[in-house]
């Protein structure tokens, strides 16, 4: 497939922009998992350590929004970078996601 | 799943040791399939605390906890899955091997109509026990 697509213009715009918004996305996915651990403190009983997961959720969130920030300009660029894959925040995230079920889960379930 | 991608760097490593850089869309590709891995497992660490939060007490005791900790432990593995799945796939783009094949996405489906069999089940354990 590569080797057909050299001569024609390629569909950057689409690309860049999909991926771009699939991060803005993943960003707002973390801010819900945010809110929803805020609400029982919104009823009371609301100690300084109940907002740990919530604190670490939306700061992962903006966390997130500043990589899909960072994409979208590396994206943008005309040309692209010979090298574009994103190991770095890929691990940030992934990892990220498995600190978040954590700590939440010590904080909710035990 | 560990071993694929440990195995393919002693074959390959004499043959072809140089590394290609692989279609740009194939990389946005698997970064996108990779965060959305990502967000199904927030959706299921959601789904676990509003258990926990929002849902009230159910006709079997402890049942919600079980349900919940059931929801996070789906989300852990979904994780590590979509993590581990990114790396593969970026492996063997670099290398020109074919794609890995995986059970992942079954094993989810397996993992949710669990879920909603027990969940289906709570309901109407409560419906029936008023």
């Amino acid at each position: 497939m590569s080797d057909t697509t050299t001569g024609d213009p390629p569909d950057r715009g689409l690309q860049a922009e999909r991926t771009t918004l699939t991060w803005t996305r993943t960003s707002f996915a973390f801010l819900v998992n945010g809110a929803l651990l805020m609400v029982k403190n919104l009823h009371g009983t609301a100690g300084p350590a109940a907002l740990i997961p919530a604190v670490l959720a939306a700061a992962v969130a903006l966390g997130t929004y500043v990589i899909a920030l960072q994409r979208q300009r590396t994206l943008g660029l005309s040309p692209l970078p010979t090298r574009i894959t994103p190991r770095r925040q890929v691990y940030i995230v992934g990892i990220a996601v498995l600190v978040l079920i954590a700590v939440t889960a010590v904080a909710q379930l035990l | 799943m560990a071993d694929n991608t440990t195995t393919p760097a002693g074959e390959q490593g004499a043959e072809s040791p140089a590394e290609i850089e692989p279609d740009y869309r194939f990389t946005l590709a698997n970064e996108r399939t990779f965060l959305a891995w990502q967000r199904t497992s927030l959706g299921l660490l959601a789904a676990a605390v509003a258990v926990v939060q929002l849902v009230p007490q159910l006709a079997v005791p402890g049942a919600r906890r079980v349900l919940a900790v059931g929801l996070a432990a789906l989300a852990i593995l979904t994780s590590g899955m979509g993590l581990l799945r990114w790396r593969q796939a970026d492996y063997a783009m670099r290398h020109g091997l074919p794609l890995p094949r995986h059970p992942t996405p079954g094993f989810l489906a397996v993992g949710l109509s669990l879920v909603g069999v027990i969940a289906l089940g709570l309901v109407i354990a409560k419906a029936v026990m008023g």
